[in-house]
């Protein structure tokens, strides 16, 4: 699937697209390709049952509902016991966020806070792109440090994605455990970062603030090997292995992220290098099955990996100066590519004079969103919070930029 | 010293005993949206205060929004609100649920919240504050 179409950007009344799953070039997309990319089945949401059933209805859930974290309006058509459709609406809270004409500083600003969950990830890739446009590159330190962050917001996320599964399952203490694993990461994260969610940490150039990460090794270790008792746990009850077991499979080509390497397609941006990550000890984790447990098994291996390059970089690096580096006079636009917890996010980027001229994000939500509700059909109801969760959705990324 | 950095403008002691929360989200990063979430995790626990979550505005005493008000939102906020029984209780989750931050405007247009709870995003202790001075009478 080297050459699927991974995301199009318009620019200047141009389409531009994004191919494969590592590549960061821009080539013309053709009519034609956009007219199949468009009129996709997939794309267009509608996945019907190979059954077609007269006897369906609409059970719509949201787009303000008790047992979502966010706010997103689901269609969903069942015949009372199966899912036979469902049809995701994640445009409520777009925010239509500004970008256009933003001086970069603010704009980063911004960046962060389209996922608050990914800061770091999103920092990361709006820093790499005006950083690239400037020919002004970072420091190899501060690239470590920006794997640092990438990789404790991962162990995060997964921690959480995990406390969700198992919430689903009614593991109730395994449950609160994790949950409480995760506030603990976010302390960490504070203490040593000075904000619980990376908001701030990322400079265009550099750092903006002093990073001493004497004694982060031990504190990730201890998350880590805590969360390694609570899995073995988990997955000796089998109630919870029940419901996560051939539940909600999903095998599609264009799959991003944890979800896709679940399924076997080893696609991972880090494999690119868009960080030093081949000098930290990264490999990719996948799994064959392609169902929530495997999503739920990627994911408690990534945690693992995270783990050793966090254990790597804090040997190789253990105070980096705040730094910056702006030339405001460049021009010209960049194609970043980052992993997300969620998966592969590309960032497309034009500045001029200091300020954004073009902006674009295909995110790792917005890839795989079709691919959960292809995932859910002919499932029961109660398999619905296994498949929204296994993915790691943020609607919050999937806006539009203006 | 005051080490509040909410403002609670109308607290209503009616709650004092249980009290319910329904959460909106008209617009957020997610940030805010995961610190409210860990007021029920054991390190902060908000039910052995007798406050607690309610999937529906019908059984809510607060209504607690987080994130800036998008188009789209209008109307499910507007019929959040309406849905509630009286007395109820507005609070502003975060920076864009005020203002609007630097993404948006703030929910002042529709609603006028009786707690303010500042912060990109409040921590959880912040909010959980906010929520016992909301209802026990303290400003």
């Amino acid at each position: 699937m080297d050459d699927c179409l991974s995301a199009v950007f318009k620019i200047d009344d141009e389409l531009l697209c994004v191919k494969g799953h590592i590549s960061t070039a821009m080539e013309p997309c053709s009519s034609a390709e956009l007219e199949r990319y468009e009129n996709s089945p997939l794309l267009l949401g509608r996945y019907m049952d190979s059954l077609e059933r007269s006897e369906k209805f609409n059970f719509n859930l949201g787009p303000v509902s008790g047992g979502l974290l966010e706010s997103i309006k689901m269609n969903v058509y069942t015949d009372g016991e199966r899912i036979v459709e469902i049809r995701p609406d994640p445009t409520f809270k777009d925010r239509k966020i500004k970008m256009g004409e933003a001086p970069l500083d603010n704009a980063l600003l911004k960046v962060e806070r389209i996922n608050g969950a990914f800061a770091a990830g999103f920092g990361t890739a709006f820093c790499l792109a005006v950083e690239e446009i400037q020919e002004t590159p970072a420091s190899f330190e501060t690239q470590l440090v920006r794997i640092l962050i990438s990789e404790i917001e991962r162990i995060s996320n997964h921690i959480h994605v995990i406390a969700k599964l198992s919430e689903g399952a009614s593991q109730n203490v395994a449950t609160s455990h994790l949950f409480a694993l995760e506030e603990r990461v976010r302390r960490i994260v504070s203490e040593y970062f000075g904000h619980r969610f990376f908001f701030g940490v990322n400079g265009i150039g550099g750092l903006e603030r002093n990073i001493d990460v004497k004694g982060l090794q031990d504190k990730v270790d201890g998350i880590v090997d805590e969360f390694s008792s609570i899995w073995d746990a988990l997955t000796s009850s089998r109630l919870f292995l029940d419901r996560l077991q051939t539940t909600c499979f999903s095998r599609k080509e264009w799959m991003v992220g944890p979800a896709a390497r679940a399924a076997n397609f080893r696609y991972d941006s880090r494999l690119s290098g868009y960080l030093p990550y081949e000098d930290v000890g990264f490999e990719v984790a996948s799994d064959d099955t392609g169902d929530v447990l495997s999503r739920a098994l990627v994911r408690q291996k990534e945690i693992e990996i995270s783990r050793n390059m966090v254990d790597e970089i804090c040997g190789k690096v253990r105070r980096v100066e705040k730094c910056r580096n702006i030339d405001p006079d460049k021009r010209g636009w960049s194609v970043k590519r980052v992993e997300t917890p969620s998966g592969d996010m590309i960032l497309f980027l034009g500045i001029s004079n200091g300020h954004i001229t073009d902006f674009g994000i295909r995110s790792a939500s917005t890839a795989n969103i079709l691919a959960f509700a292809q995932s859910a059909i002919s499932g029961i109801l109660t398999d619905f919070t296994f498949a929204w969760e296994s993915f790691g959705f943020w609607i919050s990324e999937m806006g539009e930029y203006i | 010293m005051d080490i509040h950095t909410s403002i609670v403008k109308r607290p209503e002691r009616t709650f004092k005993e249980s009290f319910t929360v329904f959460m909106i989200d008209t617009g957020s990063c997610g940030a805010c949206n995961l610190e409210v979430k860990s007021l029920t995790n054991p390190i902060y626990d908000m039910h052995r205060l007798g406050i607690f979550f309610t999937s529906t505005p019908r059984h809510a005493d607060a209504l607690l929004v987080v994130g800036v008000l998008s188009e789209k939102m209008k109307d499910p906020l507007r019929r959040a609100y309406e849905a509630m029984p009286d007395p109820k209780l507005v609070i502003a989750v975060g920076a864009c649920a005020l203002s609007g931050g630097i993404l948006g405007s703030g929910i002042r247009e529709m609603l006028d919240a009786d707690v303010l709870v500042p912060g990109c995003p409040p921590s959880p202790f912040t909010i959980l504050d906010a929520l016992i001075r909301s209802r026990d009478g303290q400003k």
